[in-house]
């Protein structure tokens, strides 16, 4: 019993919830059971139209889709919006519920004349009158009273058909009788005249019978007539009835299952509860399944012919319908006998110009998997009682977790009674106060799997938290494993994307990020390396324009004293690089020179400064800072020395090299070490005496 | 007691004759001295003008008093080069030295005179030289 109560816990909001599945449903299940394969995914021998209910992790397959009872957005706000509703309880409230209460009564077994029968039947209307009935008392009644009238129709198509058994006996011994009177006997004589004679007889007596077998064809045609229309006439107020009351068990009406299961017994007496007029209906439904889409045509009123017919000889009929039709054909062959046949196209129910074909592929599936389910409507009726039992204890199971502090057992224990037995009395009878203690934890946990779906796992944890404190049966276990899991693999990623941006692969960093973002959107390191590692890219391109536009002005030296931002920045360019590395070649080449004259001079030897710093000037005449010590050391404590160089220098350029010498002369005698004087000596020694020697022999 | 008169007219004369030695001593060693200095006849070797513009001394000769600095270079046909430092001048002058003068014997620190020519393109060239 429990299986098919769990079945129709499934089948029932998951026919309106099949679209689902590959959106929310789906998600939540897949979220809900880690992406496992639950057992009941798996081919079962009753393959897998009968559904599956898992109460370890609260997930329902059917035909391949999956739920969590407890965790879908549509039950979700459902239940929602119930523990936020009042307790029914008004007039209007009581006074439905007590009709329905006093039909239930007057239609119980044992107690169910044909007065009380009546009775109920009368208060039908006045039930339907409530809006929580929604009109399914007047549908109710309606079917009843169609079901009546068919009885009535039936009663007196068999009496007619009495009638014309009559008829057709009395046709038949006319028939007889004027057969016998008709003897083929002659007064004598030749063969031939005897024949003559024999034939003239045969033709009076058919001309005699003529009439009485007419009468008796059109007898026995419509008293077949009329047993085909009492079997459809049965078949279809049987059908509307039966299929009434598997809609309201469908649609969990479990008291309404109740109250037309005993009116169809009090009309149909003949005890036959079976439904197989019900099946038969729902299993001619088209499902396409592949397309996930069905097209459902609704035929109460098929398409029917019937032919009987009476011969000597051959007796036979046949009927058809236009198009692919059942036929029936009878024959039989040999003399004297009658026959009758019908044809009706496959009786049909079902649902035609939904917009949401899904949606009617999943009641039409829901619809025939139902009907094998259950094969009487005892079972149904048991079922229902069942479902009613299940929902009262589950109600109470609530209250008694609520009283316990217990809040995630009991919001549990209430949702699912409330999927179960949404509009049954226990339900819709409990307080707003008992109902708005669990309004706030449900509240959290629908939060909770919301900020789970989106990742946010700050919210989710704050929630979990929360939660753990507020009830001391919540297992904070699972969505803390996912919070912190997904905490450390965006963290791995955003490791990943640093390593990436440091490394210049723009690439792998921004995928990096993605992956991160897309795992934890809201985390706060996101933004922070995120930020850090645009302002790396910004500072990068800043810095290269700067390069550039120093490299412009020949500012060498302030690409050097910036050398770390520089190189970093172009790590990723080699013509970049190129350049860079020629210019701190240099730089470094001239700071040398640069350390190397300041010692010199700090030694006091202005002019040995001067001239080192002379070498580097001739290299780099562009350099500032060389162009300022050379002058201040010129002017300085190296002044006479580099006069007498310069004067040497425009004196020999003058061709007066004796002059010249003399001057280079003065600068080597105030400088020995000079190796500008000396060179500049040598040179014009040899040029005065050519061939000599350097030194004295 | 009142005080006395102590020259007299022989001490007057025996200074004057003391003061016209004195005189003549000094008119001896100048004219004796002078006798000394060779290449009297030409002029000082105009040290600064020679730095500043060689070109317009060219041809001249002159006469230079100066120690040798250094031997710069030197060439068994064209003699030797040295540096000169002038009396009275920090300024050291190139001088080539050649070989008929005997440039041989000359040392670092050595004392000449030096009758000198300034040539083509404002070198010094020593026509004689004797040392001092």
């Amino acid at each position: 019993m429990r299986p098919l109560l769990a079945a129709l816990f499934v089948l029932l909001p998951g026919a309106f919830l099949a679209a689902q599945e590959n959106t929310g449903g789906a998600g939540d299940s897949a979220a809900a059971t880690g992406g496992a394969r639950p057992p009941q995914m798996n081919e079962g021998f009753l393959g897998r139209d009968i559904p599956a209910f898992d109460p370890g992790s609260e997930v329902a397959s059917f035909d391949g889709k999956l739920w969590n009872i407890n965790n879908n957005r549509l039950l979700r706000a459902r239940f929602e919006k119930y523990l936020n509703a009042p307790a029914a309880t008004d007039a209007a409230d009581v006074a439905y519920r007590k009709t329905i209460d006093r039909i239930l009564a007057l239609l119980a077994p044992g107690n169910a004349t044909q007065k009380n029968i009546e009775e109920a039947f009368a208060l039908l209307p006045k039930a339907s009158e409530y809006k929580d009935d929604a009109n399914l008392c007047r549908t109710m009644s309606d079917a009843i009273h169609a079901a009546r009238v068919s009885l009535e129709t039936i009663k007196k198509l068999k009496r007619e058909n009495t009638l014309l058994e009559k008829q057709r006996g009395t046709a038949e011994w006319n028939n007889m009788m004027a057969a016998r009177s008709s003897a083929l006997e002659v007064a004598g004589g030749s063969d031939a005249a005897i024949a003559a004679q024999q034939e003239n007889i045969r033709f009076a007596r058919d001309a005699k019978m003529a009439s009485a077998k007419r009468i008796l064809s059109d007898v026995a045609q419509t008293i077949e007539n009329n047993k085909l229309r009492i079997a459809l006439t049965e078949l279809n107020t049987r059908g509307h009835l039966q299929a009434l009351i598997m809609q309201y068990f469908a649609t969990r009406r479990f008291e309404h299952v109740l109250m037309a299961n005993r009116f169809y017994r009090a009309i149909y007496k003949d005890g036959d509860n079976s439904i197989d007029v019900y099946k038969r209906m729902v299993e001619s439904l088209p499902v396409n399944r592949d397309a996930g889409q069905a097209r459902i045509n609704a035929e109460f009123d098929p398409t029917v012919a019937a032919a009987g017919g009476s011969s000597d000889r051959v007796v036979g009929a046949r009927a058809g319908t236009d198009g692919a039709a059942a036929g029936v054909s009878n024959r039989a062959e040999g003399s004297g006998g009658n026959g009758g046949s019908f044809a009706a196209s496959g009786m049909k129910v079902g649902l035609e110009n939904f917009s949401i074909e899904s949606l009617t592929g999943g009641a039409a599936v829901a619809a025939q998997t139902l009907s094998k389910l259950v094969s009487s409507l005892s079972q149904v009726d048991s079922l229902a009682n069942e479902a009613i039992r299940d929902i009262n204890e589950g109600v109470e199971a609530y209250k008694f977790l609520l009283e316990q502090g217990e809040l995630n057992s009991a919001v549990e224990r209430l949702a699912e009674t409330f999927a179960l037995g949404e509009f049954m009395p226990s339900v819709r009878l409990l307080p707003r106060e008992d109902k708005r203690r669990a309004l706030k934890f449900t509240q959290m946990k629908n939060e909770l799997v919301a900020a789970l779906e989106v990742n946010d796992l700050t919210r989710a944890e704050k929630l979990v938290n929360e939660m753990t404190d507020l009830s001391a049966d919540f297992d904070a276990s699972k969505p803390l494993a996912k919070i912190e899991t997904a905490k450390t693999i965006s963290a791995m990623h955003l490791a990943k994307a640093k390593n990436a941006a440091v490394s210049g692969d723009r690439a792998a960093m921004e995928s990096e990020l993605r992956a991160a973002t897309e795992i934890w959107p809201r985390n706060p390191a996101l933004a922070e390396v995120g930020q850090n590692i645009f302002q790396q890219t910004d500072l990068q391109q800043q810095a290269l324009s700067e390069l550039q536009r120093l490299i412009e002005q020949g500012d060498h030296r302030a690409i050097f004293r910036q050398n770390a931002k520089f190189i970093a920045a172009t790590a990723l360019y080699p013509e970049w690089q190129e350049k860079l590395g020629t210019i701190l070649e240099a730089m470094t080449e001239i700071e040398g020179s640069l350390q190397r004259a300041r010692e010199i001079q700090q030694r006091g030897d202005a002019a040995g400064a001067w001239e080192s710093i002379q070498l580097a000037a001739v290299k780099y005449p562009e350099d500032n800072e060389i162009n300022r010590l050379r002058a201040d050391l010129a002017s300085g404590g190296a002044a006479t020395f580099v006069q007498a160089l310069n004067k040497g220098d425009e004196l020999e350029a003058r061709g007066e090299s004796g002059a010249a010498l003399a001057w280079y002369l003065d600068a080597h005698r105030q400088y020995p070490p000079s190796k500008f004087a000396g060179e500049k000596i040598s040179a014009l020694a040899e040029r005065i005496l050519p061939g000599a020697s350097p030194a004295a022999p | 007691m009142a005080r006395r008169a102590r020259s007299t007219p022989k001490a007057g004369i025996m200074i004057g004759a003391l003061v016209v030695a004195l005189l003549l001593i000094a008119l001896g060693g100048y004219f004796l001295g002078a006798g000394g200095i060779p290449y009297r006849t030409a002029p000082e070797f105009p040290v600064q003008e020679y730095l500043s513009s060689s070109s317009s001394l060219r041809g001249n000769s002159y006469r230079l008093t100066g120690a040798m600095l250094n031997s710069i270079a030197w060439s068994p046909q064209s003699g030797r080069l040295i540096s000169v430092e002038p009396t009275g001048s920090g300024s050291p002058i190139p001088v080539v030295v050649p070989p008929s003068l005997g440039e041989g014997t000359m040392q670092k620190g050595q004392r000449f005179h030096f009758l000198v020519e300034i040539r083509e393109h404002g070198i010094v060239y020593a026509k004689d030289l004797t040392k001092s």
